[in-house]
């Protein structure tokens, strides 16, 4: 082997490499434009919230904001904003699933101890 | 001898169900009496007949400013409204004092548990259910006609001590004064905060620029005149508005959750003297 032919192959498994690489870093690109959120993604995420607002007022647990931030999630979904929609409704859903065990917790609710003490 | 070792045992385990029954359970008058006891401890220079004055019974600044406003109180106008109100016939020529015999000074009537309704009836209540009752419509629950009717009431009423009653034959009453009392401890809202963490422990200290108020007290002095609102308001105006700054959903006015909770609140209150409408920051 020529010291030519030498340089050529190393170049071509250079070439070769660098394609390689090239295409790992452009991989988690295209999955990631492949999950760029949608309409129906961002509708799913606000009626998830919805159902939880509801079960968590249906136990007197709602919060003051999750009725909000719904509507403002529905909106930006109008507006085409999805990705700013699903975050928004999941941040309203956390909140109803909040307030709903809140207000299980709080059911036996009572004077403290401090004020009445129970226990003697 | 077998027949005397169970008789034993079964002894030794009524005394001990009835030990832990008497420790563990409370009657509303015992309750009553540990909250009023607690704030009389906490605040041991504040005369009993202050605490209807609320944070002015223990904020000598705040105090000083509320009497200059006193002086020219901002709750006259809804007190003179009220009064025309209160005498102006409704449509079929009746009035207000023909469903209120004892009227207009029966503020200490209510809250009151109403045994054929079963359920707990709040002077804003009773005062809509008259005007339906004639065919009038009723009033919205927190502010404007109905607070400045409840001020002349309560201005009539001025004087008159809480005193309100749990019938011992109609459990439905004492649930309700227990949905009450959950409703007040009951942490709420993403602060996750009862009304207790204000006005219990906390009463006295500062939260920014005020002065927390002690429960007892607080039921005296409705409806109030605001200064953060402008304007007259209800108690279940006030419930509400707490109810929001810990950033819970309030309730409507006159749900069953805020009767209840005035129902509980009031009578933790008996003894108190009536001194409303009042003024507030």
């Amino acid at each position: 082997m020529t010291e030519d032919s030498i340089i050529a192959s190393r170049l071509k498994r250079g070439f070769r490499n660098s394609l390689i690489l090239g295409l790992l870093a452009v991989l988690p690109l295209g999955a990631a434009w492949s999950e760029t959120p949608d309409q129906s993604q961002a509708l799913a995420s606000i009626e998830a919230a919805e159902a939880a607002r509801q079960r968590a007022d249906s136990v007197g647990g709602e919060w003051r904001d999750t009725a909000t931030m719904i509507e403002q999630a529905k909106t930006l979904a109008a507006d085409g904003r999805y990705a700013a929609a699903i975050e928004l409704a999941n941040d309203a859903k956390r909140q109803g699933e909040l307030g709903y065990d809140q207000a299980l917790g709080e059911q036996h609710a009572d004077f403290p101890a401090y004020v009445l003490d129970r226990s003697r | 001898m077998t027949t005397a070792r169970s008789t034993f045992m079964l002894a030794v385990l009524l005394v001990g169900l009835m030990l832990a029954g008497g420790a563990f359970a409370a009657t509303p008058a015992e309750e009553q009496a540990a909250f009023q006891a607690y704030f009389k401890q906490r605040f041991p220079n504040v005369p009993e007949d202050e605490f209807k004055n609320g944070a002015y019974a223990i904020d000598p600044v705040g105090r000083e400013n509320w009497e200059a406003i006193e002086e020219f109180p901002p709750y006259e106008t809804a007190i003179s409204k009220g009064e025309t109100l209160w005498n102006t016939p409704f449509a079929n020529g009746r009035g207000y004092a023909d469903c209120f015999a004892d009227g207009p000074a029966i503020a200490a009537q209510y809250p009151r548990w109403d045994r054929e309704r079963g359920m707990v009836v709040t002077l804003p209540l009773a005062l809509n259910d008259c005007r339906q009752a004639n065919d009038e419509a009723p009033l919205k629950y927190v502010k404007g006609p109905i607070a400045d009717l409840v001020a002349y009431i309560a201005y009539e009423s001025r004087g008159q001590i809480t005193q309100v009653e749990i019938p011992a034959d109609d459990p439905r009453a004492l649930a309700a004064y227990e949905q009450g009392k959950r409703f007040y401890f009951a942490r709420r809202g993403q602060l996750n905060f009862s009304c207790a963490h204000c006005h219990f422990a906390n009463s006295g200290a500062r939260l920014r620029s005020e002065v927390l108020s002690p429960a007892l007290g607080h039921t005296t002095h409705w409806p109030v005149y605001r200064s953060d609102w402008g304007e007259m308001g209800t108690l279940h105006r006030r419930f509400a508005g707490c109810n929001e700054q810990v950033r819970a959903k309030a309730f409507k006015p006159q749900s069953e959750a805020y009767r209840n909770l005035e129902y509980f609140l009031t009578y933790l209150n008996n003894g108190q003297e009536l001194n409303g409408p009042g003024a507030r920051k």
